[in-house]
């Protein structure tokens, strides 16, 4: 297969990820509280993610998207 | 290993096109940072609207003329913020004789947050409410916590920018400074 | 992995510790596995901070290993015909082969026990602007090590509504199995490129990109095919025993890409977040994967947090897969492992969090997942032979000093 050609179809979604990116309201830093709030960060519990995409690495084809790093095993 | 060869030039003229975009919005948002905000030291301390918590009146900067003022903007959200206001309050509590005063004005959206924090901390000091963001706007704020040393002619002096328990003593030396100047 | 709190630009403010349980469950007589994680996080001085994790995992049970047509199961010592479990023997004989009769599993034939240990450590150093981190750790277990690195650097930018980062990472891992006198080697590259946005006062975006390339023994150890005719070796081709069954072989090389965009949004009205997640994959064995995932943060008040997650996961087969083969392939690559089979998988899933003094949380949490062919985005490439359905529950709780 061409993974050149596949890779294109996800060409409108980063498109439309960069106009999303450029039409924001720039916000204050005196109005981050809602932002700011435990429940908004990227990652609210570190070791059931873990765990979890542990899981999904070991019974699934797919790696990746998350970030970079972390190492192998011989999981089945 | 699987290749394939069809359409050189097509996909090398995409694959550029792709990453020409990608640095362009890369390049166009560094470029949106501005690289200094405006100083406000050596100006006169704007005046601006905020209720003082628990009474009716307004915020005055011209009633502190001739005391040195530490105005802090603070949150109950903001981690730095909550580490400052239990150190603030003890400087407070100890210069406040030789005319030093601490006015935070809190800039919590929900007035229940704020209400909870003060529970939990309680301060000595005015605390001023400005849950619109008219004063934070007004001194130019660029980061939370930010705090602006003003003398006793009403002059911003010092302008600082986070918090972390080892500034109390600076903030101690530069207060001490500043009350030794005459009125 | 070890966690780390502070992807907000911030230096750790305190010691924090923590645990969790997890508990893994395969339906239908698989593998279980224990799961037991141990973390920390320490600031170092005023602008780092270093965090720890450790991992020991116990697996038992079955798991497949070949699938062979349904008329063959005669060639195999203990047959019960259908799905059930079989064991490959050494004193298989070959029978005439019924093309496209069914696939049957056959699991391994004794339980497998192992216990993996892990250790990860990071360290990140702050800047006003610019976080740069640096991670490594190592796997161990009976028959796999692997050591891994990453650096990671992250910088915000546009009055702190943006921020980009990048991570570029290095994996070398050892194969001894078991059941088979090698001893292999398999490595990886992988980079990332990401920005997170603040889109409006209740609302971020992220963004990723990240490709791995892996090189070396990429195929698994233990799994074997079934080829008609396969009388005729091909180069890489080993047999594994009885006449046409083999150990699997699969590409040298692999390239895979990832786009992940992450959606937060806040909801004032319920105090609850929001989380979205979409991600593509594609890689070069023909595996294209799409995942979508929701999870709903509701505190529910006296420091309680509920939170329910639902998960779609959808890939289409490895182009060198077959549940089996009835002739042998041009390129002489094979597998029949599940993973790589045309599936989707369905979960469900809920946490319980409860806050003491701002300083104790305690949690608790039951996921539900499916795997049926029948589920595939694009539909079904196989019949639901290699179904399966799995529990994962999980308690620990963390500790702010």
């Amino acid at each position: 297969m061409n993974i050149r050609n596949d890779a294109w179809q996800s060409m409108p979604a980063i498109l439309l990820l960069l106009l999303l990116i450029g039409g924001c309201t720039p916000v204050a830093p005196w109005q981050r509280g809602n932002l700011a709030k435990p429940h908004m960060a990227l990652e609210t519990d570190p070791a059931t993610t873990a765990i979890r995409r542990h899981v999904h690495m070991s019974k699934e084809a797919s790696s990746g998207g998350y970030g970079s790093g972390g190492g192998g095993c011989g999981c089945n | 290993m699987n290749h394939n060869n069809n359409n050189g030039n097509n996909s090398m003229v995409k694959k550029s096109y792709a990453l020409f975009l990608i640095a362009a919005s890369f390049i166009s948002l560094a470029w949106a940072d501005e690289t200094q905000q405006a100083a406000l030291t050596h100006q006169t301390a704007p005046d601006c609207q905020a209720p003082i918590l628990g009474e009716q009146e307004q915020l005055n900067l011209s009633n502190y003329r001739g005391k040195v003022v530490y105005m802090d903007f603070w949150a109950s959200w903001c981690p730095p913020c909550r580490i400052s206001l239990p150190l603030l309050n003890e400087l407070h509590n100890e210069l406040q004789a030789e005319g030093f005063e601490v006015v935070a004005i809190n800039v919590d959206e929900n007035r229940e947050d704020l209400l909870r924090f003060l529970q939990q901390c309680p301060v000595d000091f005015t605390i001023a409410v400005d849950p619109e963001g008219k004063c934070p706007q007004a001194y130019e704020v660029v980061a939370m916590p930010s705090s602006y040393l003003i003398d006793r002619k009403g002059i911003i002096r010092h302008v600082h920018h986070g918090f972390r328990k080892e500034d109390i003593e600076a903030i101690r030396q530069l207060v001490r400074a500043l009350l030794a100047e005459p009125a | 992995m070890s966690p780390n709190k502070t992807a907000a630009g911030v230096p750790a403010d305190g010691i924090a510790t923590g645990f969790l349980y997890s508990h893994y469950d395969e339906c239908c007589g698989r593998m279980a596995v224990d799961v037991f994680q141990a973390f920390g996080i320490t600031p170092l001085g005023e602008s780092a901070d270093l965090s720890a994790g450790w991992v020991t995992d116990r697996i038992a049970g079955a798991s497949p290993v070949l699938n062979i047509p349904f008329g063959r199961t005669d060639a195999v010592a203990g047959a019960s015909g259908g799905a059930a479990k079989v064991s490959v023997t050494d004193s298989a004989r070959s029978l005439p082969l019924t093309i496209a009769a069914r696939p049957v599993q056959v699991m391994s034939s004794a339980t497998i026990r192992d216990t993996r240990n892990a250790l990860d450590l990071n360290g990140q150093y702050y800047f006003d602007d610019l976080t740069i981190g640096l991670a490594g750790g190592a796997s161990d277990e009976k028959d796999y090590r692997s050591y891994f690195s990453n650096l990671n650097l992250r910088w915000e930018t546009n009055k702190k509504m943006t921020t980009l980062a990048f991570g570029a990472g290095f994996t070398d891992d050892t194969i001894t199995p078991t059941t088979r006198a090698i001893k292999e080697s398999k490595t990886a590259i992988d980079s990332m490129l990401g920005i997170t946005q603040i889109l409006d006062k209740n609302s971020l975006l992220q963004a990723n990109l990240t490709y791995q390339y892996s090189s070396g023994f990429l195929s698994n150890p233990y799994k074997k095919v079934f080829i008609s005719g396969g009388g005729r070796h091909q180069p890489g081709l080993e047999s594994a025993g009885p006449a046409d069954i083999f150990w699997e072989n699969r590409p040298n090389e692999r390239h895979q890409w990832a786009l992940l965009a992450r959606y937060l949004r806040y909801f004032g009205d319920w105090d609850a977040a929001l989380h979205l997640d979409y991600r593509f994959h594609i890689d070069d064995w023909s595996i294209r994967s799409h995942t979508v995932e929701a999870q709903w943060h509701q505190p529910l008040g006296n420091e309680w947090m509920l939170v329910p997650r639902l998960r779609y996961y959808s890939q289409s087969e490895a182009d060198f897969y077959s549940p089996y083969f009835a002739a042998p392939r041009s390129n002489g690559f094979y597998s029949s492992d599940y993973r790589l089979s045309g599936f989707g998988a369905l979960s469900g899933g809920l946490t319980f969090t409860k806050t003491f003094f701002d300083q104790l949380k305690v949690q608790t949490g039951v996921e539900y997942s499916v795997h049926k062919a029948g589920l595939n985005l694009d539909g079904a490439t196989q019949s639901g032979f290699a179904d399966f359905s799995f529990f994962l529950v999980t308690a620990g709780f963390e500790y702010q000093f």
